[in-house]
This record gives structure tokens, C-alpha cells and sequence, in this order.
């Protein structure tokens, strides 16, 4: 029996700009195949995003985030030890957002037992608008840091 | 000694998109509403010129991630409208499904996710949750089947890209529909304890004399066609809309405030619907609505909560019987050729009218494009109700009386993405 299979969950909307930055961070990420690791794209709808996230095994989720800091910070929040900042991850369109669907999961009993959210700061996410450079430069950079998250956690479940 | 005090809240939270609002109140005298729609206008109507007729489905659907599926159907109901053609039989019916799914879907959310909390002193639904688990899962799981319905006919819950002008890409076999069936079902039992649930809250005592408009068709509860209606006398063919509404452009606001021009501001959204189309509810829906307490029709838009739980109810029932009645067309789409008109089409959208016009080209290029949205139709009501309702509750504290506020606002599940769309067109291209 293998070990438990990761989640990678890229959360963005391809056409407002720097919120493409989940989408992207994940589709790189998927070109070079782990295995033992699975990549899904979503759009932040609540109700999707909580099924996605509901895996027995590890789970790591990108988005783009809002929070005032420099375009281009890569955020790391270890969301199964602590509740997210309550404006972190909410620009999305929906007003049940990214942040209220982890929070929701938690309440609920439904979070993963490991959740590690990642937040790429954007700072242009009109309609159209392509990705800042900020935002491509920290793109790879999480991209790096997801894959030795990933060969630390695909080391610990072969282990296991 | 006069004593000025100012209510301001900068940012509205569990509402659509960025919006705020501003109240003066002058020794205890209201001297200033003002719902502030700030979040950047986006020039849809702009984007849509000179593209292609076929695109404009898509383009619109992007306005809104709560809506897409109205902005579809009004897209594609006035491009056909504009080439003299009409979608009929299992198309038409599959039209109504994926709308059933975007109410369950939408009406929902606001009911229990943006409303509710206001009512149960709750500052958000993931608090109700911790009290309330079984409840909050119920919701999810029914929002869940107004998912499914918008995967399957729209190829995914959020932006469908299935709908196009003559029908759909692809069309369902019946097995696929029946495959919703027993979620469906499931959630006609869970609409009908959401209707008592929320007919239990407390409503703050408020009726206005409101003019309703809505959709009425005569065979059955509106969704993409019908005659355009108020309760005080309007009943207009859609095509007639620009010549008894317009738009006013206000300093405060992003958005335009639409009124009658023969009177003034009006109601849309679910208590409008209600109201004019009470009689094609199924009787299921009728039955729970008289239990809940509502009368034909409702004055109160605090109780919109319990219509929008009512009407969650008529569009399972409605799903169910498109389902078990679907025979899988021919073709996915009609054919049609374009030619150079004007298309005019009114869906309604779980907040209201939609209303959607476009001049095409003998090509099918579109020349111009006019986008109405229920919340900039509503936004003078709501702050009508501000200045009605304020003065009663003078005499509570201010965190309360901001709260109460905001729960008014809320009443009309504004969708302030959608309407910011305009503003100073004109004037950009000088």
C-alpha cells in the first residue's frame, strides 16, 4: 500500500490578471509528474473547493491574496494548526471566498489533517489584465518551494 | 445645542463586490442616504462592440461568478430575438433547468451564508456553523445540487461554457438528467424545513408600498420569457423597456440607478416575482409559503429571506419535472442566420430583471450592447428603505442601528460586481 496521496489545489480566474497566479503555480508544477501527487485547478466556488480539500491525505492549496504587503510575497500558513487571518484570501468574487471555505471546513469538522495554504501577493487583478512581473518572478519561487514541500511530505508518507 | 451623528460603514461585508454606506442623521433627523458602489467600473458594454454574436454568452457570464447563467440566457435570448427565432421544446426546457440550478445555487448562499447571520446575531455563517452543524451541512450539500445541474448542462459549476446562441454545445442523454434525480429529491425535502427554519426569524416590522416588476408568462413562474409587469400598472413587451426605464447617473455611486421614468424607483427580485407570479407557483410551494406565514404577496423585504427559501423549492420541483419530461433532442442547437437587427431579452436572475439589448450587424457583429442588472435597478429602493426605516429605529444605538442597516441592504442580495459596469462612458471617449 502506498502512502497517502497529496493534494496540490491551485484556486485563481485566468482572466483577472495577478489571481491566475494559483492556477499557474500549479500547472507548472504538474509538468514535472511526482507520483503519489495530484494536481486539481479551481475556481474558489466554496462548495467545490471544500470537496476538493476534503482528502484523507495531505493537502496544499495556492491562491492569490490581497493583504497589503509587497506584490510578489509568498505567504505560508500552515492552516491545519491555525485559523487564516480573517482577510487573507478574499479576493476572490465570490463572497463565500477561498478563506471562508477553509474556515467553513474547519467548523465543520471537514479540514485536512495537514492543509498548508500558500498566498501569492498580487497587485492587479482587473478583468483582462495580465500577470504583474512581481507576481511571474514569485510564481517560480513558489513553484520551488511547493516541490520541497512536496519531496519532504513524499518522503514522509513512503516512510510511514 | 444640534447634534449631528454619522453612520458610515466603508466597507459592506457579505454583499456581492465592494460597496458602503453613509447615513446622517441631523439632531435626530435623517438628512443623508447614501449607498456608495465604489468598486471599479468594469465596461462590458464596451468590450462586447465589435465581436462576434456568438461570444457574447461568454463575455457576459464573466460579469458575475454568482450569476452567469442569467447574463447567458439574456445574452442568447436577445441575439435569437434579433435573428427571428425562438428555442423550443427539450432546449427551452434544458434553459429552465440550468436557471433551476443557478437559484438553488444562488438563493441559497444569501439565505444562509450572507442573510441569515443578521438574523441569528451571528457576524458570519462559519459562527452559525459551529452551532449549527447539521443545518450548514444541509446547506451546502442543497447548494451542492444547484452545482450539479450547472456541471452538467453548463460543463462546470462556475462560468459554464456550454450555453451558446440556439441552445447548447452538447445536450444530456436522459440518463445523465436522471442521474440528479435522487440529490434533487433529497432537496425538495431539505427547501421545505428551510422554509420553516427561516420563517421562524424575527422580522423587523417594515412594509413599504413598493412598484414590483417582474417577468410574468402566462403558463408558467418566469424565467427567460414573458411580458415585462408591475402591480401598479406597467405590462410591457421587452422590447419596450428603454422606453419606460432609465438610467440615472448619481455622484455617489459606480453604478447607475435605473427608475421608471413615468414614476420612480422600483422592486425587483424575488418578493417582486412573488408577488406577480404567485399563481404558477407549484402547490407545494404555496402550501409552504402559507405555512410559513406569507400571503399571496409580501410587502416586508426582510422576509425576501423566507421567498428566496420559497423559491429554492419551486426550482427543485421544476427540475424534477423538466427530467422526468426530457426527451434528448436532435440537435444540440437550432441553426440560425444572423442579420442585421436589434435583439432585446428580460431573464430573470435570482436578484431580478436582467435586461440585455444588442444591435448586430448583418454579420452577427455586435455594434452595440446595453446591460441592465437587477442590483442598479434596485439600488434607489434600497436607499428608499433607508430613509423609511431609519427614523423609525432613530432611538437605538448606533452599532445597531448600523446592523439593522446593513440587513436592509442585504435584503436585495445586491450583486454590486454586476452593476458597475458604466459609468462615464460618454464621457472616457470625449
Amino acid at each position: 500500500m502506498e502512502g497517502e496521496t497529496i493534494t496540490v489545489i491551485g484556486v485563481g480566474n485566468e482572466f483577472r490578471g495577478d489571481d491566475a497566479a494559483g492556477l499557474l503555480v500549479v500547472r507548472q508544477l504538474k509538468e514535472k509528474p511526482l507520483p503519489g501527487v495530484k494536481f486539481l485547478e479551481q475556481s474558489g466556488e466554496a462548495t467545490a473547493l471544500m470537496d476538493a480539500m476534503d482528502q484523507t491525505g495531505p493537502v496544499i492549496l495556492v491562491d492569490a491574496v490581497q493583504s497589503n504587503a509587497k506584490a510578489g510575497t509568498i505567504h505560508r500558513y500552515d492552516a491545519s494548526e491555525q485559523s487564516m487571518p480573517a482577510q487573507f484570501l478574499r479576493c476572490s468574487t465570490h463572497n463565500f471566498s477561498v478563506h471562508d471555505a477553509i474556515e467553513m471546513a474547519r467548523a465543520l469538522d471537514k479540514l485536512p489533517l495537514r492543509l498548508m495554504v500558500f498566498g501569492v501577493e498580487g497587485s492587479q487583478f482587473e478583468p483582462g489584465a495580465e500577470v504583474s512581473s512581481p507576481v511571474q518572478g514569485a510564481i517560480v519561487k513558489a513553484v520551488r518551494q511547493i516541490n520541497k514541500e512536496l519531496q519532504t511530505l513524499t518522503g514522509e508518507s513512503s516512510d510511514a | 445645542m444640534k447634534k449631528t451623528k454619522i453612520i458610515k460603514v466603508d466597507y459592506l461585508a457579505r454583499v456581492e463586490g465592494e460597496g458602503a454606506l453613509y447615513l446622517k442623521i441631523k439632531d435626530k433627523e435623517l438628512t443623508d442616504v447614501k449607498l456608495k458602489i465604489f468598486e471599479p467600473p468594469r465596461f462590458f458594454e464596451a468590450f462586447l462592440r465589435d465581436r462576434d454574436y456568438t461570444e457574447a454568452p461568454d463575455i457576459t457570464a464573466r460579469i458575475c461568478g454568482i450569476c452567469p447563467i442569467a447574463y447567458q440566457m439574456s445574452a442568447v435570448h436577445a441575439m435569437e430575438n434579433a435573428f427571428g427565432v425562438q428555442v423550443t421544446g427539450p432546449l427551452r426546457e434544458l434553459r429552465r433547468l440550468i436557471y433551476c440550478g443557478e437559484w438553488i445555487e444562488s438563493h441559497i448562499l444569501h439565505a444562509f451564508m450572507l442573510h441569515a447571520p443578521d438574523f441569528l446575531g451571528y457576524q458570519d455563517a462559519i459562527q452559525i456553523a459551529k452551532d449549527h452543524k447539521e443545518l450548514i451541512e444541509n446547506v451546502l450539500r442543497f447548494k451542492k445540487t444547484g452545482n450539479e445541474i450547472l456541471t452538467l448542462l453548463g460543463g462546470r459549476e462556475i462560468h459554464p461554457i456550454n450555453v451558446k446562441v440556439g441552445g447548447f454545445y452538447r445536450v444530456p442523454h436522459r440518463e445523465e438528467l436522471k442521474s440528479l434525480q435522487d440529490n434533487l429529491k433529497w432537496a425538495r425535502d431539505f427547501a421545505v424545513e428551510a422554509v420553516k427554519f427561516v420563517a421562524k426569524l424575527p422580522f423587523p416590522d417594515f412594509e413599504r408600498d413598493y412598484e414590483f416588476v417582474a417577468l410574468q408568462h402566462p403558463d408558467e413562474y418566469p424565467f427567460n420569457e414573458g411580458r415585462i409587469v408591475s402591480n401598479k400598472g406597467l405590462d410591457i413587451d421587452v422590447s419596450q423597456y428603454d422606453d419606460h426605464f432609465e438610467e440615472q447617473h448619481v455622484k455617489h455611486s459606480n453604478a447607475l440607478h435605473s427608475v421608471l421614468k413615468e414614476r420612480d424607483s422600483y422592486f425587483v427580485g424575488p418578493m417582486a416575482r412573488y408577488s406577480l407570479n404567485y399563481d404558477q407557483l407549484p402547490k407545494v410551494a404555496k402550501d409552504v409559503a402559507k405555512e410559513a406565514g406569507l400571503g399571496e404577496t409580501c410587502s416586508n423585504p426582510f422576509k425576501s429571506i423566507i421567498i428566496r427559501c420559497v423559491e429554492s423549492l419551486f426550482a427543485v420541483e421544476e427540475a424534477l419535472r423538466i427530467i422526468e419530461s426530457y426527451e434528448m433532442p436532435d440537435q444540440p442547437a437550432i441553426a440560425l442566420e444572423p442579420r442585421a437587427a436589434t435583439g432585446y431579452a428580460c431573464t430573470e436572475a435570482p436578484r431580478g430583471i436582467l435586461y440585455h439589448r444588442y444591435r448586430v450587424d448583418e454579420k452577427g457583429i455586435i455594434q452595440d450592447a446595453k446591460i441592465v442588472p437587477p442590483t442598479s435597478q434596485n439600488q434607489k429602493t434600497i436607499e428608499n428603505d433607508l430613509w423609511a426605516f431609519v427614523p423609525e429605529h432613530m432611538d437605538q444605538a448606533d452599532d445597531q442601528l448600523q446592523w439593522q442597516c446593513e440587513q436592509a441592504i442585504r435584503n436585495y442580495d445586491p450583486c454590486i460586481s454586476c452593476a458597475t459596469h458604466f459609468l462615464k462612458l460618454n464621457v472616457d471617449r470625449g
